[in-house]
């Protein structure tokens, strides 16, 4: 059974935010209106969150994009009073939207702010509603979304390599957020095949995972930022 | 195309008597009530088969490529073109939002006339046959009175083919003003073509540079081809290759681009040139210079005399006496040991890059700071070298002639009565400048203009001076739009033929600015047209039918597809190149032709337009380095520290010498040097630097709700200009974070919201750009537009209208 999981590469990304817009499009996530978005009721199932240390001009930012962490111990799961969200045999944290009841224990017991909640019924003003993908469902009013992993995609691969008559392969399946990234600083994969590049970056000296000490056991791990080593060897 | 019926509409086909069959409406209700929710939306699923095809992006110059994923005659998804040299797969977030302006709700749907006046315009939906009646009576009319000339096109779009086809419609037409609005990397250009005489404009191969030393070149953030440079970042930090590139970006505030590279240098604003001078003295002290370079490929380095015998200060000269390291560090405000250690840095790892400034249509930095930095690229020999600038090469000749950004100087065809409106030969630079229109209209010198079209820019909006722009169409008789949205200059016109979007038509592209190779992407639409509009270049081309005579056989094309299949034939006649490929077949080809050999896929023109329809285009992935003569074109044949463009055009231009500040036969007006700084005016202390910002780079993208709501993550900011500001700065005042405040400058005043950023300098305040737009769709409309508060040159030396460092205050 495989156990999905991502790395992002601190060092590599750009803070583009090609994989906000990419995970939005492709999960048809509604822009919420300039008046809601103030008042922070923007849906983002991914957001690239900036921290700004130190003052002028001794200042340093760093970015983050930051998806769902798909804990392999979620604090969300266990607070949902009426099993609207578990985790798959795979390892991906679900959220089942007919079963909410919008009570938004889930929200708030998540420690990485990546839950969120539909205020509105979801628009998509005049022809911008042709762009939805008919994959994914729109979420109604009142429940609260979240990153699938691109559950659908996962679907899609193994209808397809089921036709084919072969074993899923690396590469098959790939959230949307990874296959864009222009700096290829995401990664996605099998963490429990050995063999798998996401496997070989997670015993990077380089790898952590974020806001470990909860007890959450995230598997969307980050490598970090590194430094130039005046341009001799660095090691791998 | 008429969408399906939705689940209400269908239980009202069925009728009452129906609803009990109708399951799944009742059992969706019967979950919860939340479900009924569900069962009320209004979304219209797609349905039909699924396909992939390939287009062209064109929201900023690079022209990745797409793929579009399309369910029956719906695009779903935008994703990258893998094969595409320019982006392999990746894109940005702009380039991923294509799907909201294909299906925008505030498109133009049809051809708009202006019934009311052009102070109150009242928009009137007009038919096709209409609409292309008044365009081609209108021309018709002007031509057969000898006024062909008087016609003006001013172009904002990229692209390259479709350039080809509009500059030879108007040297069939009679009128030598096919314009375009800059790219925004001009200070660049003019450096490049005032010390190495290239016009092409440079290139640099990022992907292989070891050392990065950026003067407030927004790398990240949309300067010259954004995703090809994410891609070079992070190929500079991938653990596979065991090395990292250092990148070090040299800005006052600190932008994304800066928070993302190994180092951020804080220097005072307008100081990039004394910096990039003081690194040299440095390079010059240390004898870390490239001394077989500068000896065999460089003029105007030591002292020298021309041919009458007078004695001329050389760059070593210069900077040895003016640019010592405490007078430097005094000027930037640069920590003198931070200068001596990039010098030193710069010098130790090639090879090493200079570049600068910052790319942005409207501010595009001052020409002499260009040169400063540019200059350290020749000390340190990194010019014409792997990992180094370059030129960037044509396309082939022979096929579809030079660049037309390149041949402005050129007359372009034999039947113009009249010279440009815009007159280059009076300018340092070879390029027409179109922020220079508004003079020219009003004075209706050297002729009036009597029909302007424009196409793909918004000048009203993005131009310094957009406001006189604005009056000066009051002069033209007829103007004529190709806006898709109704925007600040469509606003102005009598006629608007709305064009086609990206995914809606015959894309193509050619290579982006700073792109090292020649290219050529091709591809076909991706879905129907939504509304009624059109490609301009289909218009162009029923005008000259409807026209006949030599107009008709000029332009021998009905459709834009037949245009561009003859434009791949000349491709293929001039037998180079290859269709788009893998990384690895771009490696095999060009290790077989640095061998001699050249092995394409295609055989004929035939095989090559059908490789382009599959592949997404057609490329030369290997540079010539080393070629002398067609990288240094200057007189001297050499790299000219002392540029002697510069000399010739100071001697007739007195005005601009004292403009400087010099006498007439200084020598430090042809060498690279630090224009003085300007001085506060009395109540306006700080200092307004416009910034871009990557969702809305190019000042574009602000109807796009994707992009407003990533706008500003550094401050948590979206959908709303705001003003940075740094907190001490704030503390001082007496503002606080969110407030709404005034910002005044001298010219003019708008309200954004205060944001406190550490990473923003004492004393000077930051508006992003792409806001404050007063016409067109719903969600572009907010915000102030920092153009509108900042003084400007009518034109610079650069070629394009410049900003001018302006000072405001603020106040609630």
């Amino acid at each position: 059974m495989a156990r999905w999981g991502m790395v992002i590469d601190l060092a590599k990304c750009t803070a583009c935010q090609a994989c906000v817009v990419a995970c939005q499009a492709e999960n048809n996530v509604p822009c919420v209106e300039p008046e809601e978005a103030e008042r922070g009721r923007i849906l983002s199932w991914l957001a690239v969150v900036a921290e700004v240390q130190g003052s002028y001009p001794r200042v340093s930012m760093t970015t983050r994009p930051l998806p769902c962490m798909h804990c392999d111990s979620p604090p969300c799961i266990r607070v949902c009073p009426v099993q609207a969200t578990g985790i798959t045999p795979e390892g991906i944290v679900r959220q089942t939207f007919a079963r909410c009841i919008g009570c938004r224990y889930c929200t708030n017991a998540c420690p990485y702010t990546r839950r969120m909640f539909n205020w509105y019924r979801p628009e998509f003003r005049g022809e911008l509603q042709l762009a939805l993908n008919p994959d994914v469902t729109v979420r109604p009013k009142g429940v609260v979304e979240k990153c699938t992993l691109c559950h659908h995609r996962l679907m899609q691969a193994k209808e397809s390599v089921r036709a084919e008559g072969r074993p899923l392969a690396e590469g098959d399946y790939v959230p949307a957020c990874v296959e864009i990234c222009p700096a290829g600083a995401m990664y996605f994969g099998d963490l429990e095949d050995p063999e798998s590049r996401v496997a070989q970056l997670v015993r990077s000296p380089r790898a952590f995972r974020y806001l470990e000490e909860l007890g959450t056991e995230p598997k969307v791990i980050f490598l970090s930022q590194g430094e130039w080593a005046g341009g001799k060897q660095e090691p791998r | 195309m008429s969408p399906k019926p939705n689940r209400r509409e269908f239980l009202g086909i069925v009728g009452g008597g129906a609803l009990g069959v109708a399951t799944s409406g009742v059992t969706l209700k019967g979950l919860s009530t939340l479900n009924a929710a569900i069962a009320s939306e209004e979304v219209h699923v797609p349905r039909g088969p699924e396909a992939w095809s390939l287009s062209v992006c064109s929201l900023c110059p690079a022209g990745c490529g797409l793929r579009v994923r399309t369910i029956g005659k719906r695009a779903v998804k935008i994703q990258g073109n893998p094969l595409h040299p320019v982006n392999r797969g990746g894109l940005c977030p702009r380039g991923l939002a294509g799907l909201q302006v294909l299906y925008h709700p505030d498109r133009l749907r049809a051809p708009q006339q202006n019934v009311g006046s052009r102070e109150a315009p009242r928009w009137k939906e007009i038919s096709w046959e209409e609409a292309m009646e008044t365009l081609t009576r209108h021309l018709r009319e002007l031509r057969e009175r000898n006024q062909a000339h008087s016609v003006v096109w001013v172009d904002g779009r990229y692209g390259h083919l479709r350039h080809r086809l509009f500059r030879k419609f108007f040297d069939a037409y009679g009128s030598p003003n096919c314009l375009h609005t800059g790219t925004g990397l001009e200070a660049a250009r003019a450096a490049l073509y005032l010390q190495q005489g290239a016009t092409e404009g440079v290139a640099y191969e990022l992907e292989h540079t070891r050392y990065l030393l950026s003067f407030s070149a927004n790398v990240l953030e949309g300067w010259g081809s954004p995703v090809s440079n994410m891609r070079a970042f992070g190929s500079w930090r991938d653990a596979e290759a065991g090395r990292r590139t250092k990148f070090v970006q040299i800005e006052p505030r600190m932008s994304l681009t800066a928070a993302r590279a190994d180092e951020w240098v804080a220097l005072r604003p307008g100081t990039e040139a004394a910096l990039a001078l003081g690194i040299a003295y440095v390079l010059i002290t240390e004898g870390l210079c490239d001394t077989r370079f500068l000896a065999e490929h460089t003029f105007g380095f030591e002292d020298w005399r021309d041919a009458s015998g007078r004695s001329h200060m050389g760059f070593r000269s210069l900077v040895l006496s003016e640019y010592r390291l405490n007078q430097v560090a005094a000027i930037t405000q640069v920590p003198l040991e931070t200068i001596l250690r990039l010098a030193r840095e710069f010098a130790g790892n090639r090879p090493a890059l200079a570049i600068g400034g910052p790319q942005c249509p409207t501010t595009p930095g001052d020409v002499y700071g260009a040169m400063a930095v540019h200059s350290l690229n020749a000390l340190v020999g990194s010019l014409e070298v792997p990992g180094g600038a370059l030129v960037r090469p044509d396309l082939p000749q022979g096929s579809h002639g030079p660049h037309p950004a390149n041949t402005e100087r050129e007359p372009g065809g034999t039947n113009h009565a009249r010279e440009s409106v815009i007159r280059v030969e009076e300018s340092l630079l070879p390029w027409p400048d179109v922020s220079r229109l508004p003079q020219v209209l009003l004075s209706r010198k050297p002729y009036p203009v009597q029909a302007m079209l424009i196409h793909g820019a918004d000048p009203v909006f993005s131009l310094p001076n957009g406001e006189e722009f604005a009056r000066a169409l009051e002069a033209v008789p007829f103007v004529v739009s190709f806006a898709s949205f109704l925007d600040d200059t469509a606003a102005h016109a009598d006629l608007i033929l709305p064009d086609h979007t990206d995914l809606e038509k015959w894309q193509e592209s050619a290579s982006p600015p700073t792109f090292a190779f020649p290219l050529q992407s091709i591809s076909p639409p991706v879905v129907a047209p939504v509304h009624q509009t059109r490609d301009a270049a289909e218009v162009l081309l029923r005008v000259a039918r409807a026209m006949g005579g030599e107009m008709a056989e000029a332009l021998p094309y009905s459709t834009a597809e037949e245009f561009l299949r003859s434009q791949v034939a000349g491709i293929f006649a001039a037998q180079t190149g290859y269709s788009f490929s893998t990384s690895l077949e771009e490696t095999w080809n060009r290790m077989s032709e640095r061998a001699g050999w050249w092995a394409p896929t295609f055989s004929s023109a035939q095989e090559l337009w059908e490789e382009i329809r599959l592949r997404g285009g057609w490329w030369e992935p290997t540079y010539s380095y080393g070629e002398w003569n067609r990288a240094l074109r200057t007189r001297s044949g050499r790299f000219e520290f002392y540029s002697q463009r510069l000399a010739e055009w100071t001697v007739s231009h007195p005005e601009f010498v004292r403009a400087g500040g010099f006498e007439p036969g200084d020598d430090r007006l042809c060498l690279p040097h630090q224009l003085r700084l300007p001085e506060p005016p009395e109540g306006f202390p700080f200092l307004l630097l416009p910034v871009e910002v990557l969702p809305l780079a190019g000042g574009t993208g602000a109807e796009i709700p994707y992009l407003q709501q990533i706008a500003g993550p550094h401050v948590f900011e979206h959908w709303e200009s705001w003003l940075e500001m740094n907190p001490e700065t704030a503390k001082k005042l007496g503002v606080e974070d969110g407030e709404w405040i005034w910002v005044e400058s001298p010219r003019g005043r708008g309200r954004a919201r205060l944001r406190l950023f550490e990473g923003a300098r004492p004393g000077v305040v930051h508006l992003p750009l792409g806001y404050g737009r007063t016409q067109g769709s719903r969600w572009a409309c907010r915000g102030v537009n920092p153009l509108r508060l900042v003084a400007s040159e009518p034109y610079s030396p650069a070629g394009v209208a410049r900003a001018l460092p302006t000072f405001v205050r603020v106040y609630v």
